[in-house]
C-alpha cells in the first residue's frame, strides 16, 4: 500500500537579502513510500535531501509538484492542504525526527516526550508511562525525566528528541539523521525502533549518513544530485 | 469553524496607513501571531479586531456577525464575557488599589457572579493557576513584581472563561527569566482551556513557542502568512527574511 507519493517537486530558494540570489534545490524530485518499507535518501551534501524531507513534512513549501499522504483513509496533498489540515496530518499521520531538540524552558523531559500523545487525545497517565518507558529504553535516566532538557548534553537531547518521535505509532515517519551523535548501543536501539515501526506497517523515509544504519533499515534508495544551474 | 474574521480593513492616522487592506481569519482553538516591527500596524490591527477601535473601512465578524452592528453595551458585554484582552502593561487592566482577589472577583461579578464565598474561592484557585500564593488574595497588586502583576492580569482575564483572547506583547518589558515563566503559563492555559487567541509580538521566539499560524505585517499590510514553522523556516518575503535573519542565535 502506498503511504506517500510525491512527484514533480520543485523548490528554489530566493534570498532577497543576498540581492535576490536564486538557489534551485529540487527539480522534478519524485518519491514513493510503501507501508512497511524504508526509503533512504542519499547523495552529496547540498543535493537537497533535508530540503526534500522538510517539503514532505510541509515545513518548506514547494513551488510545484504534489505530495500525497495517506491520511484518514484518503490521500491528502500536503503541498496544497489548508493550515489546519497540515496540522491534523502532523498530529495523526506524519512524524518527523529532526537532528535537534527544540527544548522549552520549564517543560519537563517526560512532558516533552509525551506531548505528541497528549495532542492526539491520549490520557495523561498512559502517555507519561509510554514516554517514560521509551526514555529508559534510550538510556535517559529516570532521574532526568522530571527536568527540562535545556541543560542536557547534545547526545541526551538527541535521545529525548528520538523518544518524542517514536512515542507515537506514526503511519509515515520522516527521519533526518536520527543516529547522528549516538553511541553504538543507542544507535542499535534506534535501528530496532525503526524496524519495529516498519513491522507494524509504517513507511519510513530517512537520511542516514551512517551506512551501517542505512543497510540495516533501508529497502530502497533514492539518490539526489545537486541541481545544475541551466545557462 | 471560523471564529473571527477581518475583511479589507483600512485605518489611517494622519498620513500613515496603519491598516491598508487587511483580511484574515481565525478558527476556534487556533493561536494566531501577528508579527512585525513597531509601526507595522500590528497593534492597530489587534485593537480593531478586539473592537477597541473602529476601522475607517472594512469589517470584523465574530461568529459570522459584524461587531460594528452591536450596540456599545452589547460589545462591552462580549468583551467582558466571551473575550479577554491581555495588555503589555498590566497596570492598564488592573486596579492597583484593589486587592488581587478583588481584581479577579470584579470580572466575575461583572459577568453575573453574586456568591461572595464562591467568588473568593474561584479567585484563590486562579491565583494558584498562575502560580501566585493564594495567601496573597488580599494583597494589593501595587506591591507585586512586574511578572506577578502580569500573571494576575492573566488570571483576571481568564477567570470568566473567554473563548477568544487578544494579547498585546504579553511578555514585553519583562526580564527574560520572568518571560519564560509567563510564556509557559500562557502556553499551558491556552491549550488546557481550548482558547483561540490573537497575539501581537515583535519577538519571533514568542510566536514560535505559542502560535499555530503567523501573519507578518509591514506598513499596514500583511506581507506573508502561513503555519508558524513554514513562515519562520522558509520565509518568502524580503521583509520576513529580514525579520528571521535578524534574530541572534543562542
Amino acid at each position: 500500500m502506498i503511504m506517500l507519493d510525491a512527484s514533480g517537486l520543485e523548490k528554489t530558494f530566493v534570498l532577497h537579502l543576498q540581492g535576490g540570489t536564486r538557489l534551485p534545490v529540487l527539480r522534478g524530485a519524485a518519491l514513493t513510500a510503501q507501508a512497511g518499507e524504508c526509503v533512504a535518501l542519499t547523495g552529496p551534501s547540498g543535493a537537497g535531501k533535508s530540503t526534500l524531507l522538510r517539503a514532505l513534512y510541509g515545513n518548506y513549501l514547494v513551488d510545484a509538484g504534489r505530495i500525497l499522504v495517506r491520511h484518514r483513509g484518503g490521500m491528502v496533498d500536503i503541498a496544497r492542504a489548508a493550515p489546519e489540515q497540515v496540522l491534523a496530518l502532523r498530529r495523526e499521520t506524519l512524524g518527523y525526527v529532526s537532528q535537534f531538540l527544540r527544548a522549552m524552558p520549564r517543560v519537563s523531559t517526560l512532558d516533552i516526550v509525551a506531548a505528541p500523545l497528549l495532542e492526539r487525545g491520549e490520557a495523561a497517565p498512559a502517555a507519561r508511562a509510554k514516554a517514560a518507558a521509551l526514555l529508559s529504553r534510550l538510556n535517559v535516566s529516570p532521574r532526568l525525566h522530571a527536568l527540562p532538557p535545556v541543560t542536557f548534553s547534545g547526545g541526551e537531547q538527541q535521545r529525548v528528541n528520538l523518544a518524542r518521535a517514536f512515542v507515537c505509532d506514526w503511519p509515515v515517519l520522516l527521519l533526518d539523521e536520527p543516529t547522528a551523535s549516538l553511541d553504538p548501543a543507542n544507535r542499535d536501539t534506534v535501528i530496532a525502533l525503526m524496524q519495529e515501526a516498519k513491522a507494524r506497517g509504517a513507511a519510513l523515509i530517512g537520511i542516514f549518513h551512517d551506512s551501517f544504519v542505512r543497510d540495516a533499515v533501508a529497502d530502497a534508495v533514492l539518490r539526489l544530485d545537486p541541481v545544475k544551474e541551466d545557462a | 469553524m471560523t471564529l473571527l474574521e477581518a475583511r479589507h480593513l483600512y485605518k489611517r492616522f494622519g498620513t500613515i496607513e496603519a491598516l491598508d487592506g487587511v483580511s484574515l481569519s481565525l478558527r476556534r482553538h487556533e493561536i494566531l501571531a501577528i508579527v512585525g516591527e513597531s509601526g507595522s500596524g500590528k497593534s492597530t490591527l489587534l485593537n480593531v479586531l478586539a473592537g477597541r477601535e473602529a476601522p475607517d473601512a472594512g469589517e470584523v465578524l465574530y461568529d459570522g456577525a459584524p461587531i460594528a452592528a452591536l450596540g456599545e453595551l452589547e460589545l462591552r458585554r462580549l468583551q467582558r464575557s466571551r473575550w479577554g484582552f491581555i495588555h503589555q502593561d498590566p497596570r492598564q487592566a488592573l486596579r492597583l488599589n484593589v486587592s488581587a482577589g478583588g481584581n479577579i472577583g470584579e470580572r466575575l461579578m461583572a459577568a453575573g457572579g453574586r456568591n461572595y464565598g464562591g467568588i473568593r474561592r474561584t479567585a484563590a484557585q486562579w491565583l494558584e493557576a498562575v502560580e501566585i500564593d493564594p495567601a496573597r488574595l488580599d494583597d494589593y497588586p501595587r506591591n507585586f513584581s512586574g511578572g506577578m502583576m502580569q500573571r494576575l492580569q492573566i488570571a483576571a482575564t481568564l477567570v470568566t472563561g473567554p473563548e477568544l483572547v487578544f494579547m498585546d506583547e504579553p511578555t514585553g518589558g519583562l526580564d527574560v527569566s520572568v518571560q519564560a515563566r509567563i510564556l509557559d503559563l500562557i502556553r499551558g492555559l491556552v491549550r488546557q482551556l481550548g482558547l483561540a487567541a490573537v497575539l501581537v509580538t515583535h519577538d519571533i521566539g514568542v510566536a514560535r513557542l505559542l502560535a499555530d499560524r503567523i501573519v507578518v505585517m509591514r506598513r499596514g499590510q500583511i506581507v506573508e502568512t502561513g503555519l508558524t514553522d513554514q513562515v519562520l523556516d522558509d520565509p518568502h518575503h524580503e521583509y520576513t527574511q529580514l525579520l528571521v535573519s535578524s534574530v541572534l542565535p543562542v
